[in-house]
């Protein structure tokens, strides 16, 4: 035990002296969900949508769905504006009296009822592709449950994904979040490597310490560094941005979990690398093509349903997703609420691990 | 004729002091890394106060064995005990040992006293013993001016010598330094030498490869050599040049070119000869008794007409006793 503290605080103090790291870890993240959000939270700064809706189906169809919009924005991010006509819409937009607009015209009922494409038009101004994209959410989930059985259509359904209700600096608050976890933990996983790389293990396996001693600290170490990264992330955008990041307890859960993802997620790719430089580029590149499938830049709900599939198949989309439905859970999250997330994160993980020990222990015999 | 005949100096003396009980047993080491075999049946000790040199060409096997005896690469075989303990029993037993691997094994983004300090807590040091531990080790190797600095600001000799502090911080009874002058500018590499020598007047046993004859000759009171994973020759310097004393090699100038071939063609039929080649415009000569049987190469080269302008008879080292055993230079 003394001895997994004593190298746990030895890693610590060398995180410490990495100024890189700490910009990597708590500054950047920060920065862009800042950036992020107030660039494209449209001229409400982020604080809310406005969402012109024109119901000229006039059925109980298109009344459910203005219900669904009003259902899944809780906190009041969606403003909804009422308006009459399609001309209506297009004026409200080009007066910047609404961020977007969502026409349903006639025939929008029997083409749900027949499973057609209904006859829906969404309008956005200049430079609110963000809204236009939470907006395709919105009208798509509500499809998709219209695609249930009839009985299980009804307004009081519990949001199943949050794609629609979150604003944009609390997806961003989530996303950099989960995208920075894994750079901040790589940056420890590096220090690891260059351990190997220096030599430096083995005069630490010759010492009186245990080489479990030693694992545990180093591990012991990079939780540390993974844990404070999100709690600061989760304290910082929740006192600056007035981010929800829902039931606490099933948020520590996924954040533990999420932790041991990215630790078993970088470890495993930096033991494929031949030394730490060749291990951070190729950690690097990989990452951000998860966090791009994983949806850390833009929102899968939104885009075609395909990117969500795709997305919720990365370790870092399910992390991502299970805060963002943790969110938009609110007082009714639960563990249960993230099963899933959970599960998959902590299995990547413990895999992750396990396949990066054996092969630097493989890589250890060969050295010395 | 003018003949110019030089003998090489003696080695430097051997200082070592009376060996005493083993501090080190090595018996039968033995490791494989898959189906090549690289440290086979390898055995010796060390007495406390004796610097014990590995001598051998890279790749020989030297590493491995320190890495076995410093419990940190896991055996096939043998019986490894320091101070009379089993290295089996593992934190023990390492408490005993200091090692100062080849690389330099330093967090460079710390200072010089916090990788001691850290250095010294992993081997049990604490409070004032181990401040007083680590300014010793600092002054001892000349470094308490630079203690707070960062280590990667130091030079290259400076990083080396902090590297041996790291090693003797706990004053361990084994020291193995593996090739601990390796690319180090000779201010550092005298400083380390003086620094081993007093540890081992100080009683601690030293282990030490090289692969550098020098500082074998100058350091160690018994000399290893190892080859292909194989203690081929164990003794004194003296002991182990004794075996070659009737195997002198002979240097001789008759300028170049057809001379130089037609001199080795005289020299090679001669009786007694083992060796004669050409290398450095100078014909070497391996001639048992070598010494005895100058007047009749000179004779025979000044009959064929070629008239030798230097002589110079070159008394064995360790070099010549590698290259007579393994028929490979040290350096390979």
């Amino acid at each position: 035990m003394r001895y997994a503290i004593l190298v746990c605080l030895k890693d610590l103090l060398q995180r410490m002296r990495d100024r890189t790291a700490i910009l990597t870890a708590i500054v950047a993240p920060l920065a862009l969900t800042a950036l992020m959000g107030f660039a494209l939270g449209g001229s409400h700064g982020g604080s809310g949508m406005r969402l012109g809706i024109a119901d000229l189906d006039h059925s109980e169809e298109s009344a459910a769905f203005v219900r669904f919009v009003e259902q899944q924005s809780p906190r009041g991010t969606v403003l909804i504006e009422p308006v009459d006509s399609l001309a209506a819409a297009e004026r409200m937009i080009k007066e910047h009296a609404a961020e977007c607009a969502v026409v349903m015209n006639t025939g929008f009922a029997k083409a749900l009822i027949s499973g057609d494409k209904p006859p829906v038009e969404i309008l956005a101004a200049r430079g609110e592709e963000f809204a236009m994209l939470a907006t395709r959410g919105l009208l798509r989930d509500f499809m998709n449950r219209a695609a249930m059985p009839r009985d299980r259509v009804t307004p009081e359904v519990a949001p199943v994904t949050a794609g629609g209700q979150m604003r944009v600096v609390d997806f961003f608050a989530m996303s950099m979040a989960v995208l920075f976890l894994n750079f901040g933990v790589l940056s420890g996983v590096r220090a690891l490597q260059a351990e190997i790389d220096l030599r430096t293990i083995v005069r630490l396996v010759a010492s009186p310490a245990r080489p479990h001693a030693i694992v545990a600290g180093k591990f012991t170490a990079l939780l540390i560094i993974g844990l404070v990264q999100m709690g600061t992330m989760i304290a910082a955008t929740s006192l600056l941005f007035g981010t929800h990041w829902g039931n606490r307890l099933a948020t520590a859960a996924l954040v533990f979990t999420s932790v041991l993802m990215a630790i078993g997620l970088t470890a495993f790719l930096m033991s494929l690398a031949g030394n730490a430089d060749q291990g951070n580029a190729l950690a690097t590149l990989v990452i951000v093509l998860l966090s791009i499938v994983g949806g850390q830049f833009l929102p899968p709900q939104g885009l075609p349903d395909i990117f969500e599939t795709l997305s919720r198949l990365t370790p870092n989309g399910q992390s991502f997703f299970g805060f963002m439905d943790l969110s938009a859970a609110g007082a009714h999250g639960s563990l249960l609420t993230i099963a899933e997330p959970l599960a998959v994160t902590a299995l990547v993980g413990f895999i992750g691990i396990a396949l990066a020990g054996l092969r630097a222990n493989a890589t250890l015999q060969r050295m010395t | 004729m003018e003949t110019k005949v030089e003998t090489m100096p003696p080695a430097i003396g051997m200082t070592a002091s009376e060996p005493s009980a083993p501090m080190l047993v090595v018996r039968g080491l033995s490791k494989s890394f898959g189906a090549r075999v690289a440290v086979e049946g390898i055995g010796f000790s060390i007495a406390a106060g004796e610097i014990y040199g590995l001598l051998g060409p890279n790749g020989a096997g030297k590493t491995t064995s320190i890495s076995m005896i410093a419990g940190i690469l896991v055996r096939d075989g043998g019986e490894i005990t320091i101070d009379g303990v089993d290295i089996d029993v593992g934190p023990a037993a390492r408490a005993l040992i200091g090692i100062v691997p080849q690389a330099i094994t330093l967090y460079l983004d710390l200072t010089a006293r916090e990788n001691l300090d850290f250095w010294g807590r992993l081997y049990d040091l604490s409070g004032t013993a181990l401040r007083a531990a680590i300014d010793t080790a600092l002054e001892a190797v000349g470094l308490t001016k630079r203690a707070d600095d960062i280590v990667g600001t130091y030079s290259g000799g400076m990083q080396r010598r902090l590297n041996l502090a790291a090693g003797i911080l706990h004053q361990p009874k084994l020291l193995i330094l593996d090739e601990p002058t390796v690319g180090v500018d000779p201010q550092s590499r005298s400083a380390i030498f003086d620094l081993v020598e007093r540890l081992r007047d100080a009683g601690t046993a030293i282990l030490y490869t090289t692969h550098y004859m020098e500082e074998a000759e100058r350091l160690c009171a018994r000399i290893g050599i190892i080859d292909s994973g194989h203690l081929i020759a164990e003794g004194t310097r003296a002991e182990l040049i004794g075996n070659l004393a009737q195997d002198t090699r002979i240097e001789i100038g008759v300028g170049r070119g057809d001379s130089l071939v037609r001199a080795q063609r005289i020299v090679s039929a001669l009786e007694g000869v083992q060796l004669a080649t050409v290398e450095n415009d100078h014909l070497h000569v391996v001639a048992d008794h070598g010494a005895n049987r100058l007047p009749a190469m000179l004779t025979a080269l000044l009959n064929a007409g070629t008239v030798a302008d230097s002589v110079r008879v070159v008394e064995p080292n360790l070099e010549d006793v590698f290259l007579r055993m393994t028929g490979r230079a040290l350096r390979d």
